[in-house]
């Protein structure tokens, strides 16, 4: 739906810049012609440039995004396993959006989180085109709690357990990793396994 | 480069780069994105500037600025 709309747009851009190249030495012979120029040049094709990064961005954050490379299959598949694995429990049960369930568990909530995610992201990108990814494939920097707290932080069912006000500060400061005690994150075993939790029609 | 001929540039820049974001957004992939990013906006920001520049020029010359 967006990038419909932001490839019409661009059809249109592209329409009006053809049109104001054949005219453009009327055009540039009166004021209310520069002013059109500018328009055609700058302001619409800027405001469509940028809308279209803006979709991109999104787009890029897509699920699907991750998994259209072949690396990240065994990550998307464990989305499925069946068990009680983070990833699977947070995907099945829609505790995470699913059109966006890594890049949720995955992003940088840091100020300009997202450009250093994609930023992050260009890294996969070139050893994705030119290098070879390690198998198996590691996080850069160890998981950050950060990213588990955005979302449950303050929340009740949290705060009711004892050890998360217990270890609060020390998780604060990333000394000790929500990891450390719920441990499985992507069962990349049951993966290997084939053991996939399927709904069942009715 | 008298004042048309800039602004044919500039308008040359700009079609450019919004022709080369139409092709990338119609084949979506990682590295299309990336080209959209890296030289369709660069391209269209570029003809922008091209044009400001121009119009610039020419009102100092005319004794506006
Ligand atoms: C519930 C949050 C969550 C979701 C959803 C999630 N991940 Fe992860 N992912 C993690 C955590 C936590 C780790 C760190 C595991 C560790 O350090 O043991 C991780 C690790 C990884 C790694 C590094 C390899 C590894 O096993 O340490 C990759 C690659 C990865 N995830 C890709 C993905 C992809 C692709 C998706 C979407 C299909 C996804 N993740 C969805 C939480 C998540
Ligand atoms: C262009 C193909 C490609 C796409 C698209 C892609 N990945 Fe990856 N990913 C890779 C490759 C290749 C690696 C291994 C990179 C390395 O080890 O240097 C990797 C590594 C990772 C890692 C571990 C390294 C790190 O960043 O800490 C995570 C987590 C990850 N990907 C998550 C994601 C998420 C989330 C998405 C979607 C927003 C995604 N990937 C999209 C190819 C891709
Ligand atoms: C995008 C938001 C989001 C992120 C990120 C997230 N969670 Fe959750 N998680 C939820 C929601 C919503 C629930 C269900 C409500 C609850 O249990 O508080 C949940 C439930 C859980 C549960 C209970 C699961 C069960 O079996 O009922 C655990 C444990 C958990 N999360 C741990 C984590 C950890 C560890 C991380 C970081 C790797 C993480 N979550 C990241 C949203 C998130
Ligand atoms: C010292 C071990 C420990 C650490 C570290 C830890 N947890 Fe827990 N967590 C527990 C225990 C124990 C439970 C209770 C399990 C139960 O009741 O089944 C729990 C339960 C949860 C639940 C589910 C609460 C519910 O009632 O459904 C969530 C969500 C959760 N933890 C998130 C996190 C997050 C996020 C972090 C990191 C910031 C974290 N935990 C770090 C031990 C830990």
């Amino acid at each position: 739906m967006n990038t419909v709309f932001v490839i019409s747009a661009l059809v249109l851009c592209i329409g009006l810049a053809v049109l104001l190249l054949a005219g453009a030495e009327r055009l540039m012979a009166s004021t209310a012609g520069k002013l059109v120029v500018l328009a055609g040049i700058g302001v619409l094709p800027l405001a469509v440039s940028t809308g279209g990064l803006a979709v991109g961005v999104v787009n890029s954050s897509q699920t699907s995004f991750c998994l259209s490379c072949h690396e990240m299959t065994p990550y998307g598949q464990s989305l499925f396993v069946d068990g009680d694995s983070l990833v699977a429990v947070h995907f099945q049960d829609r505790l995470v959006d699913r059109d966006f369930a890594c890049y949720v568990c995955h992003k940088d909530y840091a100020m300009f989180g997202d450009v250093r995610t994609k930023l992050s992201g260009l890294n996969h990108l070139l050893v994705h085109y030119f290098g070879e990814a390690p198998d198996p494939i590691e996080l850069y920097a160890s998981y950050p709690n950060a990213n588990c707290l955005h979302c449950h932080d303050d929340s009740r069912r949290y705060l009711e357990v004892d050890v998360h006000r217990r270890f609060a500060a020390e998780m604060a400061r990333d000394e000790r990793s929500c990891l450390d005690c719920h441990r499985s994150s992507h069962d990349l075993e049951a993966v290997h396994e084939g053991l996939f939790w399927q709904a069942v029609a009715r | 480069m008298n004042a048309l001929r800039a602004v044919r540039l500039a308008l040359l820049l700009c079609l450019a780069g919004l022709l080369v974001q139409l092709v990338t957004s119609l084949a979506w992939s990682p590295i299309s994105f990336i080209v959209f990013a890296s030289v369709g906006v660069p391209l269209v920001v570029a003809g922008t500037l091209v044009f400001i520049w121009t119009v610039l020029r020419e009102l100092r010359r005319a004794g506006a600025l």
